[in-house]
This record gives structure tokens, C-alpha cells and sequence, in this order.
């Protein structure tokens, strides 16, 4: 069981680009087939409501995370060449091969000793790099830049009615560095028998791309995609996040030895409306606490999502006092974990739209 | 208990069934199917309902879903009647 606590890694700043081009769910309506009626449940129960994807299609993560981490070496006042390491967190790499983050590390004039390295995870994927950085700072590293993101919209069929809706653009950039006295815990799970559950079937070693998988095709659920594209099965990934999340959190506390009530913020993954309502309820906390609407704005941003809600709704709470945390995210993998952490007045401007010529 | 439960579940499937229009669901009794008369976000949505129903009339809120929601072989919305078994149960273990 990875249960860790550290005290001598510290947030100092998150920023985050979300894709240019904003997407109502009423426009999207007729494409995914859905009548009137429907679209009031799902706004109801999901949130649907608008999402940020990238206009141009030759975007790619990485260009998001470049513009947020020019934002975060510009309002820290950061030489990039005092970067230790670099993580990019993303299930859209740039290429198969080499690591985006190597690439990324010559781009944003980071020095050549530093360490970088892709991990591929989606949701969860945010909680896996904060605690790989702060293991790195723990290990003797100065500063670390995290970098998470998806452009989620190209991994989606565009007409699958179950997915597409649901997905949103956005690269972060977090930077981490050692500091004395700041207490935070981390709860880390994975379990791969579940991973068909959520997955991109074609285009790996195990099922390479050939024509027929560049075929779409029309499931029983009435989703129209290819196998190169991901598939979600709703009901399972569901049932896993009721199942282990509130479990997640009871770890966390009894990890951490502090109760909920001490917790400014839970920052979670922004899965769906309803996911988020059931775990508010059962935590007992607010919405004022719980931040649940990013998603509704800007889709899903996979493992953006968390820094994403801390920049488009809680930006001026970070950005002028000290807060205790908790961050969560829960996905594909299966994988899921969750952290406590403080920060101290920390460089997290509002939420910027990506623009061309500022990555 | 139960007698309450059951008209909070049959309200419930009337109101989603004015969006849905499944003649099954017109005049819900005991033995009428749900589960598979509904998709993954109706059931979203019916359990919203019960939940919202259940805070009205109990003044706490009790969490319906579990792991075993949308598991088609576990769930235990198959039908009205075990429906309103598991939320009645549910609703007695949170008091």
C-alpha cells in the first residue's frame, strides 16, 4: 500500500491553459442524437453545459503546458534553467517515442541535467505527479515543474455520444520546491483488472492500428467509434469510483491525522456532476468547500482537471492565503489517489484560453 | 417505512418516465422491470430522484448508489419491488 507523507516539498505556483474554443452542449445536441428531453437529464445529472477544446488541430498538449509554464516562470520571477526536473503527465504525448517532457525540456530552456520523463495516466494522473515530484525534492532536487494535461477532444471519437460530450482541453504547469514544515500525505492505488474498462484499445503494441481499426463503428449502447479511440464503460467506472473514493478519503485523514473539518479545500477530480454531489454529500461538505462546476465550463480535463479547478474557481483563495488541501482523481487504470497538502500564497492566476504565438 | 419508500420510488419513476415515455413505467407495480428499461444515465438520474426524495421526506441525506449500481447482474434496481427493498434497507442503516 503507497501511503507516504513528506514535509519538505511545497506548491509555489499552478497555471492553467484550457483549449481556445468554447463549445455549448445545445449546438452539440443533434450530432450525439440527443432530443430535448434528454439534454435536460444530462445537464441534470452530468453538467453538461459548455466545454473548452482547442481550435486548431495541430495543438497538442505539450503547447498548452509550454504557454502555462511561461505564465508560471513569468509571475514567479523563475530562471527555467534552475529546473531540476521535469514531468509531463498526458495520455496525448506529441510523438510514441521520444518522452514529451525531453522535448519540452529544450523548449522551455530547460538545463540539459534535468531529469525528464513522460507518465502516462489520466485522472489520477495529477496525485502520481505531485507525489513523484515531491519524492524528488524529498531525494534532494531543488525545484521541480509538473506538467498535466490532455487534449482529451482527440482521444474521443467525435461522434460517440458517451465520451465526446464530456471531454475538455487543458495543460498545466505546477512548479514544486523544497521548503521546511509543510506537512502533506498521499494515499496512491492501482488496480489493472479493471482496465479494459476504460481504455484505447488499438494503436499500442498489443493491438496495432490497421485499417479495420481505423473503421468506426456503431456499439450497443448506441456510440458511434473506432478502436483506435477510447472507450468508457460508464456503469463500471461509475461503480469503481463509488466504491473506492470514500474509502480513499478515510485512508487520507486517518494517514494525514487530521480530520475533514481541518481541510479548507477538496479539490477533486472533475469527473461528472453527480459523482461529485454523492462524495460532497458523503464527506458532509459544501460546495463552497468542494469546488464541483469546472467541469460544466470547461469538460473534463483529465488529469488538468484538479490544478484547473484551483485556477477558474479558487484563484484568489490560493493566490492570498495559506490552505490546507485535499486533492483527489480517480480513473483510468484503474487509478486513484488522493493528498493533503498546504500551500502558502501561491502564484495561481485565474484560468487563460490558449493562444497561438504565447507556448 | 416501506409503504413510504414505495410511493417515493413509483414518484420517481413517473417523473423520469414523462422524459423516457416506456409504457412499462406508466403504472409501476412491484414486479415491473427498471433496470434494463433504463440506460446508464436514467439510472443516474432515478437515483438522483430517490436521493432528493428521501432528503425531503427523512431530512438527511442517504446515499442510494453503491458498487453495485450499474453491475447488471448485482444491481439492485432490477425491479421496482427490489428497488424499494434496498433503498428502505438503506435508508433504516443511515438513520
Amino acid at each position: 500500500m503507497a501511503e507516504i507523507r513528506f514535509d519538505d516539498a511545497a506548491i509555489r505556483g499552478i497555471v492553467t491553459t484550457a483549449g481556445d474554443r468554447k463549445v455549448m452542449i445545445e449546438d452539440e445536441a443533434e450530432a450525439f442524437g440527443y432530443d430535448e428531453r434528454t439534454l435536460k437529464r444530462l445537464k441534470r445529472s452530468m453538467g453538461f453545459a459548455s466545454r473548452h477544446v482547442v481550435s486548431d488541430p495541430s495543438v497538442c498538449t505539450s503547447d498548452l503546458c509550454a504557454q502555462s509554464a511561461h505564465r508560471l516562470f513569468k509571475g514567479l520571477a523563475i530562471d527555467p534553467s534552475s529546473i531540476d526536473a521535469l514531468l509531463f503527465v498526458s495520455q496525448t504525448p506529441d510523438y510514441r517515442a521520444p518522452s514529451t517532457a525531453i522535448i519540452l525540456q529544450d523548449r522551455l530552456g530547460l538545463s540539459t541535467r534535468t531529469v525528464a520523463f513522460d507518465i502516462n495516466l489520466g485522472c489520477s494522473g495529477f496525485i502520481n505527479g505531485l507525489y513523484t515530484a515531491y519524492s524528488f525534492i524529498h531525494s534532494g532536487m531543488e525545484r521541480v515543474l509538473l506538467c498535466v494535461g490532455d487534449i482529451a477532444s482527440r482521444f474521443a471519437y467525435p461522434q460517440d455520444k458517451n465520451l465526446t460530450p464530456l471531454m475538455g482541453d487543458a495543460g498545466s504547469a505546477v512548479l514544486i520546491e523544497r521548503t521546511v514544515n509543510s506537512p502533506s500525505a498521499f494515499v496512491l492505488h492501482s488496480d489493472g483488472s479493471g482496465y479494459e474498462h476504460l481504455i484505447i484499445p488499438a494503436g499500442g503494441c498489443r493491438q496495432p492500428v490497421t485499417p479495420e481499426s481505423l473503421e468506426p463503428k456503431t456499439f450497443e449502447d448506441g456510440a458511434i467509434r473506432r478502436a483506435v479511440d477510447m472507450f468508457m464503460n460508464g456503469g463500471e467506472i461509475f461503480n469503481f469510483t463509488i466504491k473506492v473514493v470514500p474509502a480513499m478519503f478515510e485512508e487520507l485523514f486517518a494517514l494525514s491525522g487530521r480530520e475533514k473539518e481541518t481541510v479548507d479545500y477538496f479539490v477533486l477530480h472533475q469527473a461528472n456532476r453527480y459523482i461529485l454531489q454523492n462524495i460532497a454529500k458523503r464527506l458532509g461538505v459544501g460546495a463552497e468547500r468542494l469546488p464541483m462546476d469546472t467541469m460544466t465550463e470547461y469538460g473534463n480535463q483529465n488529469s488538468a482537471s484538479i490544478p484547473g479547478t484551483v485556477n477558474a474557481r479558487l484563484s484568489n483563495v490560493y493566490s492570498q492565503k495559506r490552505v490546507r488541501s485535499v486533492f483527489a482523481g480517480f480513473g483510468i487504470g484503474l487509478s486513484w489517489g488522493a493528498c493533503m497538502v498546504e500551500t502558502d500564497t501561491i502564484f495561481a492566476p485565474p484560468i487563460q484560453l490558449y493562444q497561438k504565438g504565447q507556448a | 417505512m416501506r409503504e413510504t419508500i414505495d410511493e417515493l420510488v413509483k414518484e420517481t419513476i413517473r417523473e423520469l418516465n414523462e422524459d423516457l415515455n416506456e409504457a412499462a413505467l406508466e403504472c409501476p407495480d412491484e414486479q415491473t422491470p427498471l433496470f434494463e428499461l433504463l440506460d446508464s444515465m436514467a439510472v443516474l438520474d432515478f437515483i438522483l430522484g430517490v436521493e432528493e426524495r428521501i432528503q425531503q421526506r427523512f431530512g438527511r441525506y442517504v446515499q442510494v448508489a453503491d458498487e453495485t449500481t450499474m453491475d447488471a447482474s448485482a444491481t439492485p434496481f432490477k425491479s421496482v419491488g427490489s428497488a424499494v427493498d434496498f433503498i428502505m434497507k438503506k435508508v433504516q442503516n443511515d438513520g
